[in-house]
């Protein structure tokens, strides 16, 4: 008789251990579920980084900073818009009048918009003129060893 | 490569060694470069357009042309032109310009696709300042571009200063076109070399 009365016991302590785990599993989703809509929904914003476009300017002429940052902007606004060239804004940090080799920094996300913009120019200051993008880099100092290896 | 310059002389090759470019089509080169093709300046061929108004032109001016040693492409005007010239092993690609954008329906882009004839287009026709235009031009080179039909850009440069350099056309069609830059790169390099690789040229 006692026999089958610790079977039974046996089988009733596994059945409820079966189901306190699967009542947990189930707490523990409910728990999640809750705290996930407790929290405030903040997306992740990334930091705005910056990249550093070595250029060449090859013009019939010498040509001045202000004039090539003139016509960068010109034909940044005429294909990617205002609203673009405001996010982006690329600036033309450095520039060589006599080599014609100068350094542009923009926006991480708008790199790709710049070298397009840059093979569109071909004028600057009424002279005919190419932007050849050379290389980017993702800091000034590469920038600059860059820009002194090419004077080499 | 640069598979669409209208006339090349030597400040123009000079200016296109810089830019990286390897060989150029040219429609027009001066007597002095043409046998002159040595590690210095780019690989030159001649290109042949042929402005096509029906079939029995284009078969009478395609009788007449070296295609092995030329780059020949096909500007059509008639429909029948279009899907003729697509089919013929002598044409290496057809033109798209803002003249004959019409012609090129979904049923042009299968037979193309299917003869995989490349579509040229020039910069200048991306550059146009017409932006309907310009919308018909994205919703031609979408298709294109979805049916992995093969694709060549090209500069139609007159001028040294006309020429783009290869990454800012590979940015461009990214960001303007939405055409992946993968696709962009092989418009500018597998696509016109694979047709050159194929002609008789020293």
């Amino acid at each position: 008789m006692l026999e089958y009365v610790s079977i039974v016991l046996l089988f009733t302590a596994v059945i409820m251990l079966s189901l306190s785990l699967f009542l947990l599993r189930k707490s523990l989703r409910i728990y999640k579920g809750v705290k996930a809509l407790l929290e405030p929904h903040v997306k992740s914003v990334k930091k705005p980084r910056k990249r550093y476009v070595v250029f060449v300017a090859l013009c019939e002429d010498k040509v001045y900073l202000n004039n090539v940052e003139e016509a960068v902007k010109k034909a940044f606004i005429e294909y990617y818009g205002k609203s673009m060239y405001h996010k982006a804004s690329p600036q033309l940090i450095l520039y060589d009048e006599n080599s014609g080799r100068g350094v542009i920094r923009v926006l991480h996300t708008c790199t790709d918009h710049l070298l397009a913009t840059l093979g569109l120019v071909k004028k600057i200051n009424d002279k005919n003129c190419l932007l050849l993008p050379l290389r980017t880099t993702g800091t000034l100092k590469k920038a600059r060893e860059y820009l002194e290896k090419l004077r080499i | 490569m640069d598979t669409y310059v209208k006339t090349c002389n030597e400040h123009l090759l000079k200016i296109a060694r810089t830019m990286g470019y390897r060989v150029l089509v040219c429609e027009e080169i001066e007597g002095a470069l043409l046998g002159k093709n040595s590690s210095l300046t780019p690989m030159l061929i001649k290109k042949v357009i042929i402005e096509a108004k029906n079939v029995s032109e284009l078969r009478k001016t395609l009788a007449g042309i070296n295609h092995k040693q030329q780059f020949i492409t096909v500007h059509p005007f008639d429909k029948e032109a279009a899907r003729w010239a697509s089919h013929d092993g002598r044409v290496d690609s057809i033109l798209l310009t803002t003249e004959n954008i019409n012609l090129f329906d979904k049923k042009q882009q299968n037979v193309m696709k299917y003869y995989s004839k490349p579509l040229e287009i020039t910069l200048r026709t991306l550059i146009s300042d017409n932006l309907d235009l310009r919308g018909v031009i994205y919703r031609r080179m979408r298709s294109y571009v979805s049916r992995k039909a093969p694709l060549i850009v090209s500069s139609m440069a007159n001028k040294w200063y006309e020429l783009y350099p290869p990454l800012s056309i590979v940015k461009f069609l990214l960001t303007q076109y939405d055409v992946p830059e993968k696709i962009g790169l092989q418009a500018i390099t597998h696509v016109p070399w694979f047709i050159v690789s194929r002609k008789e040229v020293k």
